[in-house]
């Protein structure tokens, strides 16, 4: 570990918005054409700004007649989510349609499966409440995941959940992203388009999202940006107000949830600094001092994104093969 | 010094209290725990191939989810009910850590 960095700060995270867009744009060009030889790219819009970005990063690679935007809502999205996502949608200018996907995730029982596990937890949930989990620990706790639910009279419950029920509501709500996904190739087949994956640095690099849902695609081209940078391109690049100021939710359970009560224990800006920190080498009293945390919570933190590479490896995985096949180079 | 007990749980018996019930108490919940941590995790009955003090965190045998499994086979197998407070590393982290905290819990009960 270096010694304690003098400065640590967001200014770390600084990059060249316009000179990060020309070299995403060109990259973009080349890999469609010379890796993927496809004709243009299908991005899902969320309404938040990591899609936002990929799409015009697209449109500025290939031009918006070769963007196919999905809007792509279900029962439990914010109701503006998909608003917002029009908007960016009109705003680049381009094809773009919008697809409830609510009745094909109750074909399939996603809704009923996860509520029947919720149940198993709290026998009255129905029908106007809400719910959402959140990760619990820290201050020399393991990590568990609890179950948090909202009466209809806005009461809010809280009830650690068991490993049976867990798996269950997360499996039942890994449909979404996992459909999601079914209908963004069925437009990248049609259309002989690539298919974009809008994960950030700190999502791509601590697996939080879904093994052949949101992790699927042809070409992730933010990967490797911290959330703080994702939004300094959406700055640069006009993105409606809006996006730009939209807070980083999953927008997955009917409970708002922030992406750090989920997977992080941080405030996201506080994370991308740590991340940062710890792809760095930076002491863990150095953070400390950075982010206004004792020494102990620090060196916590940078131990919790080990363990979280390590128990995430499974999702970046393609499948394993008993015997390598060399004609094919796998 | 003999301990009463089937040889194949008594892989080292100097190192328990055997005489007493509490011992022999341990004693089964170690194999127990062993057993449960060997066949389900690694897939191996080869026993040398976890510690009974290794860190099941720090070995990567154990994860989030990974935890959540034990606190199950905790209270539906061991019969010990595992509340929050409980969920800390030095009560889970280990086989002979789990067997302390079980049968603390079973003594307090």
């Amino acid at each position: 570990m270096s010694e304690p960095r003098r400065g640590l700060g967001p200014k770390v995270l600084e990059i060249d918005a316009g000179e990060t867009i020309e070299r995403l744009s060109v990259w973009l060009r080349r890999i469609l054409a010379r890796d993927l030889s496809r004709r243009g790219f299908v991005v899902a819009i969320s309404g938040g700004v990591d899609s936002a970005v990929c799409a015009a990063l697209a449109v500025a690679a290939v031009g918006k007649e070769r963007v196919y935007g999905l809007l792509l809502p279900e029962r439990d999205s914010s109701s503006a989510s998909a608003p917002r996502g029009r908007r960016v949608a009109e705003h680049l200018g381009i094809r773009h349609e919008l697809l409830d996907i609510a009745a094909a995730l109750e074909a399939l029982g996603c809704y009923r499966l996860r509520d029947d596990a919720i149940r198993v937890v709290f026998p009255d949930y129905g029908h106007g409440w809400r719910s959402k989990i959140v990760i619990r620990g820290g201050a020399g706790r393991l990590n568990h995941f609890n179950l948090v639910v909202q009466t209809p009279s806005g009461e809010m419950r809280e009830a650690r959940l068991g490993m049976r029920e867990y798996l269950q509501i997360v499996a039942a709500t890994n449909y979404k992203q996992r459909i999601r996904k079914t209908i963004e190739y069925y437009h990248a087949d049609r259309l002989h388009y690539a298919v974009i994956g809008t994960p950030n640095r700190l999502e791509f690099d601590q697996g939080f999202f879904v093994k052949n849902g949101d992790g699927s695609a042809d070409v992730k081209p933010i990967a490797h940006l911290y959330k703080t940078q994702v939004y300094a391109l959406a700055r640069h690049l006009g993105l409606p107000s809006e996006v730009c100021n939209a807070a980083a939710t999953t927008d997955t359970y009917s409970l708002a949830q922030g992406q750090d009560e989920f997977f992080f224990r941080l405030p996201l800006e506080q994370m991308d600094l740590a991340l940062w920190a710890h792809n760095h080498d930076v002491s863990p009293a150095a953070l400390a001092e950075a982010l206004s945390i004792e020494v102990a919570q620090a060196a916590a933190i940078y131990a919790d994104i080990e363990a979280k590479r390590r128990t995430t490896r499974y999702l970046h995985r393609s499948a394993l093969l008993a015997e390598s096949i060399a004609e094919i180079g796998v | 010094m003999s301990t009463g007990l089937p040889e194949d749980i008594c892989h080292d018996p100097t190192s328990y209290d055997v005489a007493t019930p509490w011992g022999a108490m341990t004693l089964d919940l170690h194999e127990r725990i062993l057993r449960y941590l060997l066949e389900n995790y690694l897939f191996t009955e080869d026993r040398n191939a976890l510690g009974v003090d290794e860190s099941l965190i720090g070995r990567g045998i154990v994860d989030s989810t990974g935890i959540l499994e034990v606190v199950l086979f905790i209270e539906e197998e061991l019969g010990v009910k595992v509340h929050d407070e409980d969920m800390i590393p030095e009560n889970l982290d280990s086989v002979n850590r789990i067997a302390a905290f079980v049968a603390t819990k079973r003594r307090s009960a």
